[in-house]
């Protein structure tokens, strides 16, 4: 099964089969990569995304393209995030020259060569063939937090003068590095964002794996394994884990068993934790605790109610707050759904909707994981109504409550708040009244949902 | 190509292609003229100005000097001085046995040997580095001279331009020590005023002045050098270059839109790059008034991508010590004038009535291009800038206020 794939060893006819998303951001890429292939420029360029979201893919692909349509074959270099233990710009260049795909003109093991510091005959190598090195780095933010100044201005130095490399890295936040003008390599870098899939795009990615995958597995006792997904369903995951290539396709992976999506969503989740894990590592124990409370929350928190729940002085809290939204991992949450409410009160919420799927999973287990999904799935229909009034929305709430949302024997879930209908209550009060503080309580997915809904009404 | 079909790429950060450098013909000539009547050359403009870009196109393509281009971005003692200045010569054509012993000696010193467990790496005492940059500089002067007196080929001087030197020199301070980083400017004084043949241009983002007295020196040490100005492009230059990135991204345009550009940036080659990049970013295939205009104003709004225009406040921090808060009020109340410059006396109360205060802020700020000093006063120097900080700091809320 296609599920995670290791995009360097993939032919560019698979990865490009394998493509969907923002062309642009790739083309922006490849295009920066011929140029520094076939002219003296030198671009370097860092593709940008949490977890899942076909960065390292994109990465392949432009490179692969660019040396393909450069007529430049032999000249990528897949480094990895092998560069744990580098230190030192010298160690990086011999863990680079010990990757480099060696053609017949190399002579890597000329006499003059090994006595020679590494970077000088990365130099020499790159001079005789007449080309830069095109070196994918993964996680080139964690190399350069390795570095300390002075070899971040030596790896600096490197890429600029005369440089026999083009990078092509990626990242999962924008490191300080490269947005304090106090560092080297700050604006240094081409950074190309991925964004989410669109629900098409989505569908659209597991009909091409599904086709890649049954060319693997041509037997007809394997067919049923790759039946395209519903929109519905596909529009439901995208709604709970977030839209990014990653997620979407080891759902698809996962639902082929007639699992229903938030059966699917539970076992990504466990397959996606170490991922998610890996990516805070580098957070502070008290960034990781503030994170971990609003990931567990499920929904926006504001800075008093952040403080209770870890237990730390509001201060301290505020603090890492705007640490953890300067890195990426949280933004403040501004909602097109509240029309009145403490406007300077701010909420905040975790920015990867994976690594609260992962947390809420993590505590609520799947149950209750479930029945948010069937309040979702209605805010989903809510969001899809062709009738775009704020009354046409409220109608399909009160029919959900009338109707859809009793429980096996008929009750409606008495004061359990994770119960569906509690959901779609506060989603009713919400789109009726606009109150700030009910606004906020709903889950991430059932807000913006709602708020898609409301800004189709707007216009 | 002629460059009304120059089609280039906007590319701002990395280092572009020799082939796009646009414009800049001025600087080259007096640059030429300077470095033939002997003298050397200081490039001292902001941040993001272009001086990198300019060195290796002079290196790359200046027929009357052999341009040596040497960076020293990462050096931090004076044996990696010594090593990457050998480095740069190295490729030198028709060097004589001894230039080419001296230069493989020092470059021997680079070279880690391995015996079994042992590693025997080469290394200098600081003095002995020293005598090694002056005994290579001397004999290629020596060099130089005999072949401009027989007239042989290539009978040029030779030019050795020296980017990031004051990063260098901060380096090697904090690193080995003020002293040696001292020893060394004394050394490249030396060097520049004993040698006929060989021309030097220094070149640096951070000013001299910032790094001098962190190398107990004073600007008795670069005395002898004359700036060079870069600043942004001239109105018929940055014209081209405009045309240029508007190719680059494939959008039709007109001369309006041309000088559109070139007065929102004020000629600023960055900036000019970083606009219409962010114009193909967002798919925009027509450069009009409305397009120029909202993209300009989403670049200053977004922190994120108009960062690089106000690193001056980062600067500041760095350098400016108990003279911030006076700097940046100055700065504020002459950002808010149009054209106009602004008397001292209107704002030493910016530095508690303290005309001292007032003076050594203002210094640094007419020393690192962000303010120009006439009879009448200060004023920015550059507009574009000058703009990106009154909206970055919401100056227009306060007066407004």
């Amino acid at each position: 099964m296609l599920t995670f794939h290791h995009p360097e060893g993939l032919s560019l006819n698979v990865l490009e089969q394998l493509s969907v998303g923002d062309e642009r951001v790739v083309s922006g890429v490849r295009d920066r990569i011929r140029e520094s292939l076939t002219s003296s420029a030198r671009h370097h360029c860092i593709v940008l995304g949490p977890s899942g979201a076909g960065k390292t893919h994109a990465a392949c692909l432009a490179a692969k393209q660019a040396s393909e349509s450069a007529e430049r074959r032999n000249s990528v270099v897949w480094v990895g995030n092998s560069h744990t233990l580098v230190t030192t710009v010298e160690q990086l260049c011999a863990l680079i020259l010990s990757n480099v795909p060696l053609s017949n003109g190399d002579r890597l093991d000329d006499d003059e060569l090994p006595h020679e510091p590494h970077q000088q005959q990365l130099r020499q190598l790159a001079s005789r063939r007449d080309q830069p090195l095109v070196v994918v780095l993964e996680d080139i933010d964690r190399l350069l937090d390795t570095f300390n100044q002075i070899e971040q201005q030596r790896f600096r130095h490197l890429l600029q003068t005369d440089s026999p490399l083009t990078i092509v890295g990626t990242a999962t936040t924008k490191s300080t590095y490269l947005t304090d003008p106090r560092f080297p390599f700050y604006e240094f870098f081409h950074l190309a964002s991925l964004v989410p899939l669109s629900v098409e795009q989505a569908r659209d990615l597991i009909s091409r794996r599904h086709a890649i995958a049954a060319q693997f597995h041509s037997d007809a006792g394997h067919a049923h394994m790759y039946r395209p997904w519903s929109e519905h369903d596909v529009r439901l995951a995208s709604s709970l884990a977030g839209s990014w290539p990653g997620t979407i396709a080891a759902m698809a992976a996962v639902a082929h068993t007639g699992a229903g999506v938030a059966e699917a969503l539970f076992a990504v989740a466990d397959m996606l934790t170490p991922q998610v894990v890996r990516e805070t590592d580098r957070l502070s124990p008290q960034q990781r605790r503030v994170l971990w409370t609003l990931a567990c929350a499920g929904q926006p928190q504001h800075v008093v109610g952040a403080a209770m729940q870890t237990g730390a002085p509001q201060r301290s809290v505020a603090k890492t707050l705007s640490e953890l939204v300067a890195l990426g991992f949280v933004h403040p949450v501004v909602s097109g759904l509240c029309t009145h409410g403490d406007k300077r009160r701010t909420y905040y919420e975790a920015s990867s909707q994976l690594l609260t799927l992962v947390a809420r999973m993590g505590v609520n287990g799947v149950e209750t994981f479930r029945r948010m999904a069937s309040a979702v799935e209605i805010a989903c229909d809510i969001s899809d109504t062709q009738n775009s009034t704020i009354d046409a929305g409220l109608s399909v709430l009160e029919t959900a409550l009338a109707e859809r949302l009793l429980d096996e024997s008929g009750r409606d879930g008495g004061g359990d708040s994770q119960n569906p209908r509690a959901y779609l209550r506060d989603a009713h009060i919400a789109l009726r009244t606009g109150a700030q503080d009910i606004v906020m309580r709903l889950p991430t997915p059932i807000r913006i949902e709602l708020e898609a809904f409301v800004s189709r009404t707007s216009v | 190509m002629p460059f009304d079909e120059l089609v280039i790429p906007p590319r701002p950060g990395n280092t572009n292609a020799i082939e796009s450098f646009v414009g800049r013909a001025k600087t080259t000539s007096v640059a030429v003229r300077k470095l033939a009547q002997g003298q050397d050359l200081l490039l001292a403009d902001p941040r993001r100005m272009g001086k990198t870009f300019w060195c290796k196109h002079f290196a790359a393509t200046c027929a009357e000097f052999n341009v040596v281009y040497v960076d020293f971005e990462g050096v931090a003692s004076i044996q990696d001085f010594l090593l990457r200045l050998a480095g740069a010569l190295r490729p030198m054509q028709n060097m004589s046995q001894r230039l080419s012993s001296a230069i493989g000696d020092t470059l021997s010193l680079n070279i880690d040997l391995a015996f079994g467990p042992a590693t025997l790496s080469g290394s200098l005492e600081a003095p002995s580095a020293l005598r090694m940059v002056t005994k290579i500089v001397n004999t290629l002067e020596e060099d130089t001279e005999k072949t401009v007196a027989k007239g042989k080929s290539p009978d040029k001087r030779v030019v050795i331009c020296l980017d990031e030197l004051p990063l260098a020199l901060l380096n090697i301070a904090n690193r080995e020590g003020a002293t040696v980083a001292g020893e060394l400017l004394q050394t490249l004084r030396g060097l520049r005023l004993s040698t006929r043949y060989v021309r030097w241009v220094l070149c640096g983002s951070i000013g001299f002045h910032h790094v001098l007295p962190l190398c107990e020196a004073t600007e008795g040490e670069i005395n002898d050098l004359e700036a060079l100005p870069l600043g942004p492009l001239p109105e018929s230059e940055a014209r081209v270059l405009a045309a240029g990135l508007f190719r680059g991204i494939d959008a039709s345009f007109d001369n309006d839109s041309v000088s559109l550009l070139c007065r929102l940036t004020g000629g600023i080659p960055f900036l000019m790059h970083k606009i219409t990049s962010l114009m193909q970013d967002s798919g925009a295939k027509v450069a009009d008034v409305d397009c120029l205009g909202s993209t300009y104003t989403s670049f200053v709004q977004d922190r994120d991508s108009s960062a690089a225009m106000s690193h001056v406040l980062t600067r500041m921090e760095d350098y400016y010590g108990t003279l911030l808060p006076a700097a940046r009020s100055i700065l504020d109340e002459t950002a808010m004038k149009n054209s106009e410059s602004t008397s001292a006396s209107e704002l030493v109360q910016f530095a508690n009535g303290d005309f001292e205060q007032l003076n050594l802020a203002l210094n640094l700020l007419v020393q690192d291009h962000y303010l120009l000093e006439s009879e009448e006063g200060v004023r920015w120097r550059y507009a574009a800038l000058q703009d990106i900080w009154r909206r970055r700091r919401r100056l227009h809320v306060r007066s407004a206020e």
